[in-house]
């Protein structure tokens, strides 16, 4: 539909008094009603961000949150036509400045990332199930995992700490969130980085676990595999319980 | 976003050191030595980590949260026909879902339920009863 170009000036005024607040003349408006419209959008958009980051909330409390609310929506203009996706809008502005750093808060990169992540993993669109066979050798066959899933990586383990003991752990932390195939709902692992290298390896580099284990062995200087043979079995049958691993690439 | 290509090359970075120092520690391994934890669904995790948080915030930030939490706000707009159909539905659907969760945890776990729910759009809410 075109506009005529004072209707999109007019649309364009009212959206920035509607984020800032700093009132323009606008014809056609009645005195003293326009301020319902900044309520109303502010709203949303303060009850989108408080609903996805509700430990972010918990971790900064109400009054540093409005401040990173206010501040995203006066300077950093929403794009998204989608309001779900305004959140992941948040997040990036928050990084781009390096708000976390400014206000002291260096896990708060970290945290909107995590919170983000979890909308991202519950509302991307189905990846294809791959073929697979519930029957078959853990360490011979090469296994199926459930695509539906994101490894990330933390400076700040703040997806098992509060905050102010999140701090104090800096270093490199690794989550792994997974959608389950039914109910859609999504699982989050707390893993090693040893946990993380089979994972990968076992899906990036198509091997298969006896050669991730003979490595390991290798570089342990193990002779005997038998502890580690019964670690990788307990790991990845406890995966496969938990549906990230759906079964063998059948032969 | 972290790529995990990146993430691999990282992991593989510690997992050398991480084997190496396993290895001066205790000269064989134990079946530990994979452990990891499961954290739970998104609400459990959220709900663990909303309540830790939360203790270390003040009193008067903690009420400023919990203000928060209203959501659309009963008073925020002031017509008092924001989303009440739905936040009951709300309720119930969250009620429904956590059998277990106590009094206290029930404002926390609806919220936590919530999130990817209504996160998705986060459209429809308010004025729905009006279109209707």
């Amino acid at each position: 539909m075109h506009l005529r170009k004072e209707t999109i000036t007019i649309q364009e005024r009212l959206g920035e008094y509607c984020r800032t607040g700093v009132e323009l003349e606008l014809p056609g408006v009645t005195p003293g009603r326009i301020h319902h419209y900044r309520r109303l959008i502010s709203n949303v958009v303060n009850d989108t961000l408080h609903t996805a980051f509700p430990i972010t909330v918990a971790a900064l409390g109400g009054n540093q949150w409005e401040l990173l609310v206010q501040d995203f929506f006066a300077d950093g203009i929403p794009k998204t036509p989608q309001v779900w996706k305004l959140p992941l809008e948040f997040y990036q502005y928050h990084t781009g400045r390096e708000t976390g750093k400014r206000i002291g808060k260096p896990f708060l990169d970290d945290l909107l990332y995590f919170e983000w992540m979890e909308i991202e993993i519950h509302t991307m669109p189905d990846r294809p199930f791959p073929d697979f066979v519930t029957e078959g050798d853990l360490f011979n066959d090469r296994l199926v995992f459930n695509p539906e899933h994101e490894i990330i990586q933390l400076s700040f383990p703040v997806h098992t700490h509060p905050v102010r003991k999140a701090i104090d752990l800096e270093g490199e932390h690794y989550a792994l969130l997974y959608r389950m195939p039914e109910s859609g709902h999504v699982q989050f692992l707390d893993l090693s980085a040893l946990n993380i290298y089979i994972i990968t390896r076992l899906q990036e580099e198509k091997v298969t676990l006896n050669e991730i284990k003979n490595e390991i062995a290798r570089v342990a200087g193990i002779e005997s595999g038998r502890y580690l043979d019964e670690a990788l079995q307990k790991f990845l049958g406890d995966l496969m319980e938990r549906k990230l691993i759906f079964g063998f690439i059948q032969n | 976003m972290k790529t995990d290509k990146k993430i691999l090359k990282s992991a593989t970075m510690i997992a050398g050191a991480l084997l190496t120092t396993t290895l001066a520690a205790t000269p064989s391994f134990g079946a530990d030595i994979l452990a990891y934890n499961h954290l739970g669904t998104g609400a459990q995790v959220r709900s663990h980590l909303i309540d830790m948080n939360r203790n270390q915030v003040n009193p008067m930030e903690a009420s400023v949260v919990k203000f928060a939490e209203l959501k659309c706000g009963e008073g925020k707009c002031g017509e008092g026909k924001c989303g009440e159909g739905d936040k009951k539905k709300d309720a119930k659907k969250s009620e429904a879902t956590t059998s277990e969760a106590t009094t206290s945890e029930a404002t926390t776990t609806k919220a936590a339920e919530s999130k990817s729910a209504e996160a998705k759009c986060g459209e429809g809410k308010c004025g729905e009863g009006e279109k209707k």
